[in-house]
């Protein structure tokens, strides 16, 4: 099983090296795998070897590459929230899409915005922030109400009451830009999700937010990994259940707050990802979590590559591509439970 | 009943869910490296109890555990203590048999990146090949029968070495070898065993300790010939048990 895991594991990495390799060198000026060594062996390790062209360096460092790191660096971050979501509430069905959590990050994020609140030098971290703490209270309010509604929190009454207060906050957010019509271009963008126009600071904070998230995950797979067959089986291992919970859907929240409030909502990823890493590494967290950021990453990545290429020039916004495939997954999902 | 204090002792005890008590007014003694059985009809508190003597639900009144106030141990004493096996444990995510069973040294874990020593590896494999499982020890759990599942979380329990264990309904989907083998081993155990069980004359035939509940109270706690002279069966399961079962 172990030599298995190893062949899948190099597999995965090679798959997540080529989409990144593929979406830094598609797009309307073409940069083949040689000029990409060639500009990042100059740029970055000052080797003069080969001859580029120096508006493909321009394009790949200024443009391809922060926009790429970013798709994949969104896409596992949300793969290691939805992994915890899923655990956390023994909900193969739950991710921070579905229970609203994301909703929530925009509608904090958006409020941020409208509100105009600066901070000097700090600046940078208000949106994460306000992320943050919109999906937390989403999240928050959603357990609650589930609890309240039914006191089994089945998987079905989370995930209903997960997409109504994401209908809920949608809505809000769609207030928000009739009535600010100044932001109602950034705060529609928020709703449909984008990679368009980032920066590399948006790549460093991310990746700070990934590896902190990883470490804290982690540190405690095999609490995930009790807690995956229930709180009282959990307790009764000797899992200390209510902080372990608390503090993991802290860290799911600031994953999903923190990734939103750059690119907007975009869903499945969170919820596709954990799926296919149990099927092929199966359901322990220390094996599981971090394939599971690599294939979000990777699928993130072929999805951001698919919506600025497939109808170029012409762009489609990542949430439908994500959708275009998540939904059917969601239902097949869904279904083959209940069956 | 004698207070022992390497056991477990409960005085007015009242446990529920909600804010409604299921059990009440419970004054108990469960001697060590004995096995008490818990009996009576469905919805009388069996379960309840037992979970609140697990520390898993919140109860009023004192429960102590070798002399200490239940409430007052941390996580991975209680764990220390107590070993639990509910009846509706569900399979959510597919780990292996044997992810499932070394879950069970989960206590014996202190740092968080602490890894699985010799003696865990030694533990599991012992576990495994006691509930007959470790040719399957690679089997995704999702994919077994519910006689095999049970099994599992069986050995993952006797993996905890906690000093009392606690079953609810253990023979669960066991057919009657298996069911056989979890007696005797239960029986040969130096642990202290309180069980929960629908089946009188396998729980007459094993217990030291008989405990009778009807309607969340306890009617009568006693050996097994105490019991069955007393007539309170019939109390407890308001029918001629003694009559059913030819007792």
């Amino acid at each position: 099983m172990k030599a298995r895991n190893t062949g899948r594991y190099i597999i995965i990495v090679l798959l997540a090296a080529l989409v990144l390799c593929l979406a830094v060198g598609m797009g309307s000026v073409p940069i083949p795998l040689k000029d990409q060594l060639a500009i990042l062996a100059d740029r970055i390790f000052s080797i003069h070897g080969g001859t580029y062209d120096d508006t493909a360096a321009t394009i790949l460092t200024t443009i391809r590459m922060p926009r790429a790191f970013l798709a994949f660096l969104v896409g596992g971050g949300l793969a290691i929230a939805g992994v915890v979501t899923q655990s956390i509430l023994q909900n193969p069905l739950a991710s921070s899409y579905t229970l609203g959590v994301s909703s929530g990050a925009a509608l904090g994020a958006a409020i941020m915005t409208v509100c105009e609140v600066s901070i000097p030098i700090l600046g940078v971290f208000l949106l994460p922030a306000g992320g943050f703490a919109g999906g937390l209270i989403v999240v928050t309010l959603v357990m609650a109400a589930s609890q309240r509604i039914d006191h089994g929190v089945t998987s079905h009454t989370v995930v209903l009451i997960g997409m109504v207060a994401s209908m809920f906050t949608n809505a809000i957010l769609t207030l928000l830009s009739v009535i600010f019509v100044k932001h109602e271009h950034h705060i529609i963008s928020w709703t449909m999700g984008s990679f368009n126009g980032k920066r590399w600071y948006h790549v460093w904070i991310l990746l700070a937010a990934d590896i902190m998230a990883l470490i804290l995950t982690l540190a405690r797979h095999r609490e995930l990994d009790a807690l995956s067959f229930g709180d009282e089986h959990a307790a009764s291992l000797g899992v200390d259940v209510t902080p372990v919970k608390r503090r993991q859907l802290i860290y799911a929240s600031l994953m999903t707050g923190v990734s939103v409030c750059f690119t907007g909502t975009i869903g499945f990823v969170d919820l596709i990802a954990p799926h296919v890493s149990r099927k092929l590494v199966g359901a322990s967290h220390k094996r599981m979590l971090p394939v599971s950021f690599l294939l979000g990453g990777t699928l993130m990545t072929a999805a951001d590559l698919a919506a600025r290429t497939v109808l170029a020039p012409l762009e489609i916004p990542v949430g439908a591509v994500t959708a275009l495939i998540g939904a059917p997954f969601f239902v097949r999902l869904y279904f083959g439970r209940r069956k | 009943m004698p207070n022992d204090s390497s056991g477990i002792t409960l005085k007015n005890v009242y446990a529920g869910y909600r804010g409604a008590d299921i059990v009440k007014d419970i004054n108990l003694s469960f001697p060590s490296g004995e096995i008490t059985v818990i009996l009576g009809e469905n919805g009388s508190g069996k379960t309840t109890l037992l979970k609140a003597m697990a520390g898993l639900i919140p109860y009023r009144g004192s429960i102590t555990v070798k002399g200490r106030e239940l409430s007052s141990l941390s996580s991975k004493e209680r764990a220390a203590n107590i070993a639990m096996l509910s009846q509706m444990n569900s399979a959510y995510f597919s780990y292996t048999v044997e992810e499932t069973v070394r879950m069970g040294r989960y206590r014996f874990h202190t740092g968080i990146f602490s890894g699985t020593t010799g003696d865990d590896r030694r533990r599991v494999e012992e576990c495994l090949k006691e509930a007959d499982i470790y040719s399957i020890r690679d089997s995704r759990i999702g994919e077994l029968s519910g006689g095999q599942l049970q099994r599992v979380y069986l050995a993952s329990m006797f993996a905890q070495d906690s000093d009392f264990i606690f079953l609810d309904e253990p023979t669960n989907h066991l057919d009657l070898k298996y069911r056989a083998r979890l007696e005797k081993r239960l029986q040969g155990s130096q642990r202290s065993v309180i069980a929960v069980y629908h089946d009188i004359r396998a729980a007459l035939k094993m217990a030291h300790l008989v405990v009778l509940l009807k309607d969340g109270r306890v009617i009568m706690a006693g050996t097994p010939s105490e019991i069955t002279e007393s007539g309170a069966l019939n109390e407890a399961f308001s029918m001629d048990v003694s009559e059913y079962l030819e007792l």
